[in-house]
């Protein structure tokens, strides 16, 4: 599918894969890419999170804000990170042992962290401090085609896929996503995976929340706000299902790229804002039914 | 074997808030037997395994394992000390594929420093074993469960209960959905499980499913044991007027 | 197989049909590129007006003009991006807003080297930061702080003494750079003649505008005067205060734009008058400029869009165009 809408776009505006164009679009992919990663992982395992684009813009304010108070710079990005897990184990305790349904738990969490950056921030965007080009550099790489945070973008995807694919706690997980009492009588803990993967999800957002705040050099508080619905369809348009136990990381790579892709192309082929929506959603109903299709038909191969 | 049986439930209680679901009962199964335990519906058949394979702790009783009193606080405890369940709502991931679903909570893995890879060799060899031993030939281990028939689906669980070098089976209403055909396949596993040393303890509403092949029957009613009996001093009719009777 | 193609061919062939009327469009004719690149959202009626404009200028000068939006109101991060996609297109100018101090400057300047034209239309963040870009981008729009000032300076003549004013200056979006340049100048003037105010964020939504300000208004009895700073706050003050039991007049209302919901309050007597920062020329001027510049090689000038008073007096005329979508 990818290739079909990338081919769509290259016929009505060649710029579409020109050099220039390609950077632009693996320039801003990877910020939606790893957050999408953790979302994916969640949701095999059967939950979900919309707090994600809270942290996503939460993340790189703790950060310039240790900064500020002088804090070593790296030191600062770590324990930012490290709230973002603990944000992700908030969730997980609330969800598992209060019981309340993911989907309330962090969109409770979306409107309580997007609070606290704007009690924090004032609505004023951080200015950017000189002594953090480092981790600029660290993070996000040089101008160019590939920059380092595709790289980033790249291991963490070869790692997770990894840990879905091929090990026992990826098992675990699609065991807990697709049955989750008959996964606990085999010995397997749900909650205890699920933990994980919320904090997983709420780790990858803060990771890409500092990307794109080191790229762009604003720390601003209205960041990703709406992320958590592109990131739900890329991950659907992956592959991944909504009832959890079903899903792939190289397709939520897929269903990143592809939302990036059409806006980016929509632009080229100078179409008015307005259709990004319109084709988005469009997507995401073809793919479902595609997934359908195919589906169908293995079944009647067998 | 030895005098003691291998499991012993005492005086198990069990509430969920204010209602009763089973009150004071005791349920054994010795080595090489088949237990048939048997009841209408509602009556604790199922709530009393769910305790068994550690699922639920009861709130009175104790169990005894091989001789020695037993805690299980989760399921991970009953599967390390042999006990093997195939629930009614079978434990099996739809979208996983047949190895996959075999291996959960034991994935063989090859250890790479302090990384565990998922041996995927060994477990598409040994799934194809496991489903053997249960005369189920099936084309691939990669094939998703929810491709299979009940039938192949409740053989996939058996082959599993049965591969991980179980001592004891427990099977809640293995045959409800089944044909004929694959019911009697079911039931010729379990009798070969016994032959092989391992015992079973077989619940169902479908005396005629159970009764060739049980050395015991248990019945409950409403909570509590209503009646116990070796297979000779009974009859399908006798425990059907049992189960009956308010 | 054949359905899957089917349907990928599908929307290829609705992909293309359905822009291939913007693109064919403008390659067609030898007409000049123009673009504008915002922030607002596609559900903003307040870019609508704006994009009037630039579409009747458009028109009338004879040039291709497309408007971007991101798909989310307010996405500084996706404005940068089309902005730098929009490049590729080599367009003859561009008109861009600038929400940010610092975000916008590296493109922007990547434009004026590849000489392109850049004008900054209705909010400029670079004011007061100093940087060298300030002095090179005309703007066209309201003069925030200056606006705000006036506001006050305004709302004072209904006062026998500035002094007597008790002020509310609702926020919308603290922090936000508009909204607190125009709050700046109305505390300027406040502060000047001693008058007692206090600041409030009053939320963005009508709703909850509302609510807040009748809640402070029961709360502080004493308050003659309510500031806010975006287009959807006279209206739910002008109800506040109604709500509150004040009679016409008795409260001074007032604010920033000209929406119908706002019109009818002020028919009524509950919003006093508000700033119009004409979006309409925001979106007009600048696609003149340009088209002027390329075509004589004219300089530029900055514009000071907001200074059209509406009350009483004159709000049906301004209605009536608001209804064209022209205020």
């Amino acid at each position: 599918m990818l290739g079909a809408a990338a081919l769509a776009f290259y016929m009505i505006s060649p710029q579409f894969l020109s050099i220039d164009n390609i950077q632009i679009v693996l320039q801003i992919v990877p910020e939606l890419g790893i957050l999408v990663t953790g979302v994916t992982l969640l949701m095999i395992s059967g939950e979900f999170d919309l707090s994600v684009g809270s942290v996503f813009a939460l993340c790189p304010i703790i950060n310039i804000m240790l900064i500020s108070s002088g804090w070593n710079v790296y030191l600062s990005a770590i324990s930012a990170l490290i709230a973002c897990c603990g944000i992700g184990a908030l969730n997980a305790a609330v969800t598992l042992k209060l019981r309340v349904p993911s989907f309330i738990t962090t969109l409770g969490a979306m409107m309580i962290w997007r609070g606290v950056v704007l009690l924090i921030t004032g609505g004023w965007p951080f200015p950017f401090l000189e002594k953090a080009t480092s981790v600029k550099k660290l993070l996000v790489g040089e101008t160019g085609l590939i920059r380092l945070s595709l790289i980033w973008y790249a291991i963490i995807v070869l790692v997770f896929w990894i840990i879905l694919e091929r090990s026992r706690f990826g098992n675990w997980m699609f065991a807990v996503g697709g049955n989750p009492r008959g996964a606990r009588s085999l010995g397997v803990n749900p909650d205890m995976v699920k933990a994980v993967n919320f904090v997983i999800a709420s780790f990858l957002a803060g990771l890409s929340g500092l990307i794109q705040a080191y790229r762009l050099e604003a720390f601003l508080p209205s960041a990703g706000a709406g992320v958590e619905l592109d990131a739900i369809a890329s991950s659907v348009i992956g592959g991944a299902s909504l009832a959890g136990g079903v899903g792939t990381v190289i397709g939520s790579v897929t269903g990143a790229f592809l939302i990036r892709i059409i806006d980016n192309g929509l632009i080229l082929a100078g179409a008015p804002g307005y259709w990004f929506r319109v084709f988005v959603g469009m997507v995401l109903i073809i793919a479902l039914t595609l997934n359908r299709i195919i589906e169908a038909k293995v079944h009647k191969m067998r | 074997m030895g005098k003691l049986p291998l499991v012993k439930l005492v005086n198990i209680h069990k509430w969920f808030g204010r209602v009763s679901a089973l009150e004071g009962v005791d349920l054994s199964a010795d080595y090489n037997e088949i237990v048939g335990l048997v009841g209408d519906n509602g009556a604790g058949k199922s709530t009393l395994i769910k305790i068994l394979s550690g699922v639920y702790s009861p709130d009175k009783g104790e169990i005894r394992w091989e001789g020695k009193k037993i805690n299980f606080s989760s399921p991970k405890n009953a599967i390390k000390l042999g006990i093997e369940t195939i629930h009614q709502e079978a434990a099996l991931v739809d979208k996983m594929n047949i190895m996959r679903n075999i291996f959960i909570g034991r994935e063989p893995v090859i250890r790479f420093g302090p990384v565990g890879w998922l041996n995927m060799k060994k477990m598409a060899s040994e799934s194809m074993r496991a489903l053997e031993g249960v005369a189920l030939y099936l084309r691939s281990p990669q094939a998703l469960v929810e491709e299979l028939s009940g039938g192949q689906r409740q053989g996939v669980a058996i082959a599993r209960a049965m591969y991980f070098k179980t001592k004891l089976l427990v099977l809640d209403e293995p045959t409800n959905n089944l044909s004929v055909k694959e019911s009697k396949r079911i039931l010729r596993s379990v009798t070969e499980l016994k032959e092989q040393g391992i015992s079973s303890i077989f619940i169902t509403h479908n005396l005629y499913h159970v009764y060739p092949i049980a050395d015991r029957i248990v019945v409950l009613s409403h909570g509590k044991k209503v009646g116990e009996f070796k297979k000779e001093e009974t009859s399908i009719d006798d425990l059907t007027e049992l189960i009956t009777l308010k | 197989m054949r359905r899957l193609r089917f349907i990928t061919g599908l929307m290829c062939v609705m992909l293309v049909v359905g822009v291939m009327g913007n693109f064919a469009e403008a390659a067609a004719q030898e007409k000049y590129n123009f673009v504008f690149i915002t922030q607002w959202g596609p559900e903003s009626a307040f870019s609508a007006v704006v994009e009037n404009g630039m579409k009747d200028a458009a028109k009338m000068a004879g040039v291709n003009c497309i408007m971007f939006r991101p798909p989310k109101e307010g996405d500084l991060a996706a404005q940068l991006s089309s902005f730098e996609t929009a490049l590729l297109r080599k367009p003859d100018g561009i008109i861009t807003t600038i929400p940010h101090p610092t975000m916008h400057n590296k493109v922007i300047q990547k434009a004026l080297d590849q000489g392109i034209p850049v004008i900054c239309s209705n909010t400029n963040g670079l004011v007061g930061t100093g940087h060298p870009l300030e002095k090179k981008i005309p703007y066209v729009g309201q003069d925030l702080f200056y606006s705000g000032y006036v506001l006050a300076r305004k709302a004072s003549g209904y006062f026998s003494e500035p002094s007597e004013m008790r002020a509310l200056v609702g926020v919308e979006v603290p922090g936000a750079s508009w909204a607190e340049a125009r709050a700046g100048g109305q505390i300027k003037f406040l502060e000047e003649n001693g008058c007692k105010y206090e600041k409030l964020d009053v939320g963005t939504e009508m709703a909850t505008i509302q609510s807040r300000i009748l809640a402070y208004l029961k709360k502080h009895p004493e308050t003659n005067v309510v500031f806010t700073q975006g287009c959807f706050g006279p209206a739910p003050s002008g109800k506040a205060v109604r709500l509150a039991g004040y009679k016409p007049g008795e409260v001074i209302v007032v604010g920033y734009d000209i929406p119908p919901s706002t019109a009818a309050e002020m028919k009524k007597g509950y919003v006093t008058f508000v700033v119009d920062q004409q979006p309409y020329l925001q979106g007009f001027v600048p696609v003149m400029q340009l088209y002027l510049m390329k075509k004589y090689g004219f300089s530029t000038w900055d514009v000071d869009t907001g200074l059209g008073i509406v009350d009483e007096s004159n709000v049906e005329l301004v209605e009536e165009l608001a209804q064209k979508r022209i205020r």
